[in-house]
């Protein structure tokens, strides 16, 4: 059973998620760029993948799924760390791209804690 | 017959048909009440199922942009192998099919406890409640006396599941109450404490949507820069393509806002049905109608 600090950082994980797909989304309306705004959508796309497995987890009702759920989470760590590198080199803006980066890095700081 | 005598019988009279009207208001304002609950039950459905075909729908879509963006290897000059299933059948993940039957039981406890008043209002027995309902009431207080519903966040976890026991309790027998406003009453802690952990799961499953919502859009907006590139004005022909596509293909996030301000009339219901004493018009009541209708209404409209 999620205690409450756990479904704490999962809510907390889930609004940074949201607040660095918001920010994807406005480079990506930014960008004339073909390819750029490809890789925009794909990182945005891992995030939301993402997101469903906290909603996922936050859904859970027992122990034992909320565990598997949790685990997932955290084997998928290293896909943020990776998605923060390639943001940082997808979008041109350095102080846009460490706003998103920070957010991720957020959300990874509090499924960490789970 | 003596003055005093009419009186009293005419006294008699009067009382006997305020007694039977004020029963008869009851039984029309409970009535609407249970109208109410199922009808924000029928919205509650909707958006879970919402959920699952929004996370279908995103799933399919993610492949096909995958797969429609795949860029050709440098050397070989052949793209690499994408997979495109165009008939693949979806499997729930965000919300599984069980996480969505322990979502439906919470919202299934307003109903019956809905259901059971107004057998109280009949002045019936438990017995006029169905079979099945008694079944479910009976399988939902039982999920709670395991620790089965879980709360988003600051719903104390053990408080929602006691407070699921405590209207089931009801719901199986409410024999003890004569009147709806005790009934009402004794559930109203609990009511109050099941809608708050239904709004906050509504709201993040009004956060998932938005994503997955974003996520075709972006798609979509990174098609037509490439088609503007290729077809350029021609590229406004997409776009009329595009915007008609995502109307059918979004599910937009519907107005969640709407769904948790009728949850929040259905406690405010119960909160006058404890006070009344003889029904007739509560406002309460009527508001809680037509927020819940309307509800339905957008609900069905989003998908």
């Amino acid at each position: 059973m999620p205690t409450l600090n756990q479904q704490t950082d999962i809510a907390s994980a889930i609004a940074a998620i949201r607040a660095a797909e918001n920010l994807l989304t406005q480079q990506l309306h930014a960008t004339t760029d073909v390819l750029a705004a490809i890789k925009l959508t794909h990182e945005y796309n891992n995030l939301d993948s993402y997101l469903s497995e906290l909603l996922h987890a936050q859904n859970s009702a027992d122990d034992i799924s909320f565990g598997n759920a949790t685990v997932y989470l955290k084997s998928q760590a290293s896909g943020l760390q990776a998605d923060e590198a390639a943001i940082k080199a997808i979008v041109g803006d350095v102080q846009t791209a460490a706003t998103i980066v920070s957010y991720i890095a957020k959300a990874a700081a509090f499924i960490a804690k789970l | 017959m003596r003055p005093l005598q009419l009186i009293a019988i005419l006294g008699a009279a009067v009382g006997m048909s305020a007694c039977s009207a004020g029963l008869t208001q009851m039984q029309d304002t409970v009535t609407k009440f249970d109208q109410g609950a199922h009808a924000a039950g029928t919205a509650e459905m909707s958006l879970l199922h919402q959920v699952q075909a929004a996370e279908c729908s995103r799933n399919f879509y993610a492949q096909a942009f995958s797969f429609a963006t795949a860029q050709k290897d440098k050397k070989t000059k052949k793209y690499p192998v994408v997979p495109l299933d165009l008939t693949a059948a979806c499997t729930h993940q965000e919300l599984t099919d069980a996480q969505l039957e322990i979502r439906q039981k919470l919202m299934d406890t307003i109903t019956l406890y809905a259901d059971a008043i107004q057998t109280l209002a009949n002045g019936t027995d438990d017995t006029n409640l169905s079979k099945n309902s008694q079944s479910l009431a009976s399988n939902i207080q039982g999920l709670a006396k395991q620790q089965g519903f879980t709360a988003v966040t600051a719903t104390d976890t053990a408080a929602l599941n006691a407070a699921v026991v405590t209207i089931t309790s009801l719901i199986l027998d409410h024999t003890k109450y004569k009147e709806i406003k005790d009934a009402a009453s004794s559930v109203q802690p609990g009511l109050t404490t099941v809608v708050a952990q239904l709004k906050a799961e509504n709201l993040s499953d009004a956060e998932g949507l938005a994503s997955k919502a974003g996520s075709v859009t972006n798609e979509f907006y990174t098609a037509l820069l490439s088609a503007r590139d290729q077809r350029g004005p021609a590229s406004f022909l997409d776009v009329v393509q595009a915007h008609m596509a995502l109307q059918s293909i979004v599910i937009a996030s519907p107005n969640v806002a709407q769904l948790n301000d009728t949850l929040d009339a259905l406690v405010a219901a119960n909160e006058a049905l404890a006070r009344a004493t003889n029904g007739g018009a509560i406002p309460e009541i009527s508001d809680l109608v037509s927020r819940a209708q309307q509800a339905v209404t957008l609900f069905n409209s989003s998908k």
